[in-house]
């Protein structure tokens, strides 16, 4: 750690994993679920070990991707660190993404390799096949298969992951994460929660996104256990609760989304929560109402605000002071700077933009845009597009986006996507589309003007083969024209009138 | 309580809390509500605890599944279970 700044980052992030399986007593618990399956230190680098082997006899290029196309699981987790140790980085793709998503993002990331969960593997080929991409199938371990790409693209030597967000362009846009970047967040948070001693952590992001950066590496840096929980408990937070408080559970990291799921329909107070230590919020605009309503269910408990785009992951965070809530009404502060950042506040029309410099900012886009970056004095600063004021203690606060970008439930939404997937729609010649915010519950509503109408079933299923789940609107309305504004820009006030009440609250 | 008549009540809930009070033409009550996605977790569970309230059942974390929900047809028959019969 002394030596930061002078050796091979990749090496050394490797290096580091190498070493944090070695320190773990072998017999220790490292993944489990809630099937009972469990995986300790010694035999999850045994299997580590195979994976590698595998991964070697196929796949010659260095500094290059290797997809993962399979739900969430020890296995899947188990493959992301053979990747990494094979010197590669790794490409988690979502499997409940339309494949059309799934292609274009395969055509834009160009691995060298697939990790493909057998189930999926049928339709995955005829998406494939129909899109012209070429691959050769090897035989991988039991319930999986590897395909092989042809011209790979090269990456940067220390190339960690590649994770895919909303483009503000209509298509999804590649971010490359390196180890220097998780590096430093690794480092950041040993800091801020090394007094707590946690051993026993809860996964609750998917792989394609940046939250679980912190899952994969924490709790192995620390010789902790991770519940890796299945797609489908995920989606039931009754059963998220119970396996809080009988897993004895002691860190959660998740959305404000998430948490707010969680005490509105998991039935918390049946349950007992004082295992829970740390609660780490993050991915969206943070209310004091839900961490208020946080602490009175896991009363022990420190939170922590971490803010920071994919682009950044982690650059600023702030421990949650409820005396702070007078000086910072609108909304929780987003805090200081990390290890690795720096900060500076740009003027623009808008307000005081957020900009990011440092080892936390990602090596680039896949297709290799530019425009988010500026640099001043020699340093290459990221454009977060948050503004934000900073106030006397040196405490950062949101105050509002300078573009149209949303967040839902953690998820990067640009609405030119949405429009993007509904214009393809046979006879539609206009769409808008607007959100909603209630009690933190963000809500999509699509407008269309359009020669031919559909019903809302129809577009509910058109819309899910077209975009992420995430971004499928709640609503959809024809109207006969888009109404405009004094400035010539579509009247939102004037389209949301049209929606009755139960569907915007 | 009347098995369609909680078919009702289970169409009615859909109705104004997914449609605005107006259920299209191409819903009926075979239509998938959670695979489909046109209910999210949220408006899953919320729905759930809806009638749980309304019925005074209860349902376990592990009924909370696509299995016993999936359509109003489905999720009538759960509760119709619910109820004892």
């Amino acid at each position: 750690m002394e030596k930061i700044g002078e050796l091979n980052w990749r090496s050394n992030f490797e290096e580091n994993m190498r070493e944090w399986f070695k320190v773990s007593a072998r017999d220790k618990t490292f993944l489990h679920n809630t099937a009972r399956e469990k995986i300790n230190y010694s035999e999850a680098k045994k299997k580590i070990r195979s994976q590698l082997k595998t991964l070697q006899q196929n796949i010659p290029d260095f500094a290059s991707l290797v997809g993962i196309y399979a739900e969430k699981s020890i296995a899947s987790t188990l493959f992301i660190y053979s990747i990494i140790l094979n010197e590669k980085g790794y490409l988690p793709l979502d499997v409940q993404s339309p494949f059309s998503r799934v292609v274009s993002i395969l055509k834009d990331a160009k691995p060298t390799a697939l990790i493909v969960e057998k189930k999926f593997s049928e339709l995955l080929t005829l998406a494939l096949e129909e899109n012209s991409i070429h691959f050769q199938v090897k035989k991988f371990q039991s319930g999986f298969q590897l395909f092989v790409f042809e011209k790979p693209k090269k990456y940067p030597a220390d190339v960690l992951n590649v994770l895919y967000t909303s483009g503000s362009t209509g298509v999804p846009k590649g971010i490359i994460q390196t180890g220097l970047c998780a590096w430093h967040f690794m480092i950041q948070n040993h800091i801020l929660l090394n007094s707590f001693k946690i051993k026993s952590y809860l996964s609750i992001a998917p792989y394609h996104f940046d939250i679980s950066v912190f899952d994969l590496f924490v709790p192995l840096s620390e010789s902790g256990r991770l519940l890796v929980p299945k797609q489908q408990e995920m989606n039931n937070s009754r059963l998220m609760a119970e396996m809080i408080a009988v897993k004895k559970i002691e860190l959660i990291y998740s959305t404000p989304s998430f948490f707010n799921w969680l005490m509105e329909t998991g039935r918390l107070e049946k349950h007992d929560f004082s295992k829970v230590k740390v609660i780490l919020i993050a991915g969206e605009v943070l209310r004091w109402d839900i961490v208020k309503r946080l602490k009175k269910y896991f009363s022990n408990a420190v939170m922590f605000n971490f803010y920071g785009p994919t682009e950044t992951n982690v650059c600023l965070h702030y421990r949650i002071d409820f005396d702070d809530e007078k000086r910072y009404a609108a909304s929780v502060p987003i805090g200081k700077t990390c290890i690795g950042s720096t900060i500076k506040l740009l003027k623009t029309k808008n307000g005081k933009e957020l900009i990011v410099a440092g080892t936390c900012v990602m090596y680039n886009y896949v297709n290799g845009d530019k425009s988010r970056f500026k640099t001043i004095e020699k340093h290459r600063y990221y454009k977060t597009g948050d503004i934000v004021e900073e106030a006397f203690d040196g405490n950062y606060a949101f105050v509002s986006r300078a573009d149209r970008m949303i967040k839902r439930n953690g998820y990067r939404i640009e609405p030119a996507e949405i429009e993007r997937g509904l214009k393809n729609l046979e006879g539609v010649k206009q769409v808008a589309i607007i959100t909603t915010n209630e009690n933190s519950t963000i809500k999509i509503h699509a407008f269309l003007v359009s020669d031919k109408k559909y019903e809302t079933v129809f577009l509910k299923n058109y819309s899910a083969d077209k975009i992420h789940y995430s971004m499928v609107p709640d609503t959809f309305t024809f109207v006969e024209s888009m109404p405009l504004n004094r400035n010539h820009k579509t009247d939102e006030g004037k389209l949301l009138q049209t929606l009755p009440n139960s569907l915007t609250h | 309580m009347e098995r369609e008549a909680l078919k009702d009540s289970v169409r009615n809930y859909v109705s104004e809390n997914i449609f605005g009070n107006e259920l299209p033409k191409d819903f009926n009550d075979d239509t998938p509500l959670v695979s489909s996605r046109l209910l999210d977790s949220i408006m899953t569970l919320k729905m759930i605890s809806h009638f749980e309230d309304e019925l005074n059942v209860e349902c376990k974390a592990h009924e909370v599944t696509a299995d016993n929900l999936d359509s109003v047809n489905i999720f009538t028959a759960f509760l119709w279970k619910k109820l004892g019969n």
